[in-house]
């Protein structure tokens, strides 16, 4: 069982939800704003692309304390969520192109996702607190 | 932790519409002031928002909410309205009222409204995801 892996890229999906919600927020703040262009962040691409190529062989990093020591093979690195500005979309004349409603709609869907990764995280925990009881 | 700086954001909006509510609020109550400082009839405010910046967070992102940058005066001609026996008619009889139209205000007291909600629910949403996370890895 690898409890290197799984674990960063859940803690790094979380922080990503995380920046999620702040950018929606920010453009739920800013619906009102003249001249406001609404951000986004790109994870879901960098999950993926870490999700295939990424599954190179795992092994941990070895310490060199002589120059003949193998370092161990490299990790891949982990994904990066991406701020992303979206201009060209607007439909005001004021430059604002915040669309309130999708941005609800991105609100929810981001705490569910949210929700669903700390229950993830959670439940792996778990499940090296019974390994750790033996079952007891 | 990056969830209190969403809670803050939404706060500045928050604030933001409240105040934008007091200007709307105030224009209504004097949508018929005949005279305020100076002898001129009362002038419809409006405030004018701007993108707050806060510092540069660790994962890059230093959006901080929203400000009122301004709070001008909306310079459209006074409504004109013929009424000789009132004591602020000018010589050719005409009175001059504030530039405010009760029904825009209505418009805007809606709009602000809503984003005062919808503010809300971000803030709700915010504080939500920070105590789930406190329940990770709690027995």
């Amino acid at each position: 069982m690898d409890f290197g892996r799984t674990d960063a890229v859940l803690v790094r999906a979380l922080d990503a939800a995380a920046l999620r919600h702040r950018v929606i927020a920010h453009n739920v703040a800013n619906a009102d704003t003249p001249g406001y262009r609404r951000q986004t962040v790109r994870f879901e691409e960098e999950l993926a692309r870490y999700l295939t190529d990424g599954r190179g062989p795992t092994s941990p990093t070895l310490a060199q304390t002589h120059p003949g020591h193998l370092a161990g093979l490299s990790q891949p690195p982990l994904p990066v969520p991406r701020l992303q500005e979206e201009a060209g979309t607007t439909w005001r004349p004021d430059g604002n192109n915040v669309d309130i409603d999708a941005e609800m709609a991105q609100l929810v869907e981001n705490q569910l996702w949210y929700a669903a990764l700390s229950q993830q995280l959670s439940r792996r925990y778990a499940l090296l607190r019974t390994v750790a009881r033996e079952g007891r | 932790m990056s969830l209190f700086r969403a809670i803050e954001i939404s706060a500045s909006a928050l604030t933001a519409q409240r105040l934008r509510l007091d200007t709307i609020a105030n224009n209504l109550a004097n949508a018929h002031t005949t005279r305020s400082e100076g002898g001129v009839p009362f002038q419809r405010q409006l405030v004018v928002l701007a993108p707050r910046r806060g510092p540069v967070e660790a994962d890059g992102f230093d959006g901080a909410g929203v400000r009122v940058q301004a709070i001008v005066r909306d310079q459209s001609p006074p409504r004109l309205v013929y009424d000789p026996a009132h004591p602020d008619a000018d010589a050719r009889g005409y009175v001059a009222y504030p530039n405010v139209q009760p029904v825009t205000e209505m418009v805007n007291l809606i709009d602000a409204s809503r984003a005062y909600e919808a503010n809300v629910t971000a803030l709700q949403a915010a504080k939500e995801m920070a105590l789930r996370a406190l329940d990770i890895g709690r027995v």
